[in-house]
């Protein structure tokens, strides 16, 4: 049987196998012991990497590159370079290029599984704002305006107990 | 439970492992990459203190390993168990290990993210692996505010993890599935749904032993109960699988079969020197002949262990020295002559 080469260092023959659905688009990796000897993470991170600004640059807060985390000092560029985060203050400073990024690689964006107990409250108002929102939508579609009035009077209620933590 | 190696789990004649862990972070801190090493040791004493600080049962139950000041091979025999990644073995900062007594949760603390809960069982207990972690989280969660956001969940150091930052593995024995060829349709297969299969152990040839460890890839937008059943799922369907073709090969070529079964027995009994993968190959055989009810005397559990100690680690801890390779290899063969021999 003739083996594949490793796509990383494109010496060796590739023994590790890596099948991957990112947003529906397959991606398969072949690469060596030793390439693929640092576990099951560099694969994904040389992946992302890269990624984060992407689709972002024409918006009006400016050129991502130019933006730092307020708390950790995060930029783009450093982000590209490692695949890694800084802080939990970055996920807010970069929101939206990382909806982009996770759209991506997770096919996803909204978390659905546990949510801690301190946070359970928050979490059911902002989902429930959301479905607000549709149904807001659609009652100013069809131009069911006394109903549109009550639910932005709900949604408006929903924030502000939320205490703008966002 | 049982240490994983140690102990018989359901369906093991092809699951022969489950790992589950979930990855949190402090929200008052950096990720762990960003924090100073004196931030670095508040977390860890922060987490020992939540774990073990009004719980007298708990405290017995968990030691706190000097993770930090352990030599590399010390740290490498870890790494075998499974009990810890290699990142953590190989990181120069102030990491920290909490390992339960009988070695089934382990706590890494300051890896990529300033926790990994996981817990390790034997065989095919991903929903007890999942309640496992779970409970530690909601522990942990009293005392610790970790890092959390409406919309993604929780935040981990890569966004790989986010969300429910949990990474469900099992670790199968597919024998059957790789002889007969198929097992690149597997790979594929399973990647279109989302998890990712690699070779465990390889060295020279693709996943030696026949070991292929099974993962989530998609850590967001899917509830951990759904994360978990859906793998379990497929697992199955795997699982299945493999019994049937171990079936038809036994039924088609079952003399032949028989007689690589046995030949491996042979060698592992009688050799004087084996290579790691030359080992996994006959361990995988021998496990095949287990349970195919050729051979009597050994159950997955030996496999399990001697898979396990015949890793360099280990097999350097066993001797009590650094080996150079040839020695090694001697040692290897004389560890597996002697561990058969003490079953028959
Ligand atoms: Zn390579
Ligand atoms: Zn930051």
């Amino acid at each position: 049987m003739v083996m594949p080469i490793c796509q990383v260092c494109k010496k060796r023959e590739a023994t590790v196998f890596l099948t991957q659905i990112i947003n529906g688009k397959k991606t398969d990796l072949m690469m060596c012991r030793q390439c693929a000897g640092e576990g099951y993470k560099i694969d994904l991170n040389t992946l992302i990497s890269g990624l984060l600004g992407l689709g972002w640059e024409n918006e009006s807060i400016g050129p991502a590159t130019e933006i730092a985390c307020d708390r950790c000092g995060m930029t783009v560029d450093e982000f590209n370079r490692t695949g890694k985060i800084g802080c939990s203050r970055c996920y807010e400073v970069f929101r939206e290029p990382m909806k982009v990024l996770l759209k991506r690689i997770q096919g996803n964006t909204r978390h659905q599984g546990k949510v801690p107990e301190r946070y359970a409250a928050d979490h059911a108002a902002e989902i429930e704002v959301e479905r607000l929102q549709q149904e807001l939508r659609e009652c100013i579609r069809i131009e069911n305006y006394e109903r549109a009035a009550e639910i932005r009077d709900r949604i408006r209620q929903l924030e502000a107990g939320r205490g703008g933590r966002k | 439970m049982k240490r994983w190696y140690i102990d018989k789990g359901p369906d093991s004649d092809v699951v022969v492992s489950t790992r589950v862990r979930l990855a949190r972070n402090f929200e008052e801190y950096p990720f762990p990459s960003r924090c100073s090493r004196q931030q670095q040791r508040e977390i860890i004493q922060k987490t020992v203190d939540a774990l073990t600080g009004d719980d007298l049962e708990l405290r017995k139950g968990f030691t706190v390993i000097d993770f930090k000041n352990m030599d590399l091979n010390e740290r490498l025999v870890y790494v075998e168990k499974r009990l810890v990644s290699k990142e953590l073995a190989r990181s120069d900062q102030e990491v920290g290990l909490l390992l339960s007594n009988d070695e089934q949760i382990s706590i890494m603390i300051n890896e990529e993210d300033h926790l990994r809960i996981q817990c390790l069982a034997a065989g095919m207990q991903l929903e007890k692996a999942y309640e496992i972690c779970n409970y530690i989280d909601n522990l942990l969660s009293q005392k610790i505010n970790f890092a959390f956001d409406d919309t993604f969940g929780y935040l981990t150091s890569c966004p790989t993890n986010i969300g429910t930052a949990i990474r469900a593995s099992l670790m199968l024995h597919l024998p059957a599935i790789t002889m007969t060829g198929q097992i690149q349709i597997l790979l594929e297969t399973c990647g279109k749904l989302g998890l990712s299969v690699r070779g465990l152990y390889g060295e020279n040839t693709e996943a030696s032993g026949s070991m292929y460890q099974l993962s989530n890839q998609i850590t967001l937008g899917k509830s951990e109960q759904d994360i978990v059943m859906s793998m379990k799922t497929i697992a199955y369907q795997v699982t299945e699988q493999e019994r049937l073709l171990r079936k038809d090969i036994m039924k088609k070529n079952g003399p032949q079969l028989e007689d690589k079964i046995m030949r491996s027995y042979g060698i592992l009994k009688y050799a004087r020197a084996l290579s790691s993968d030359e080992a996994m190959e006959r361990l995988s055989d021998v496990r095949l002949g287990i349970f195919a009810g050729l051979i009597t005397g050994l159950d997955e559990t030996d496999i399990n262990e001697m898979m396990l100690q015949i890793q360099p680690g280990s097999l350097q801890k066993y001797s009590g020295r650094i080996l150079g390779a040839d020695e090694m290899e001697a040692v290897r063969a004389s560890y597996v002559r002697n561990h058969i021999a003490a079953k028959e």
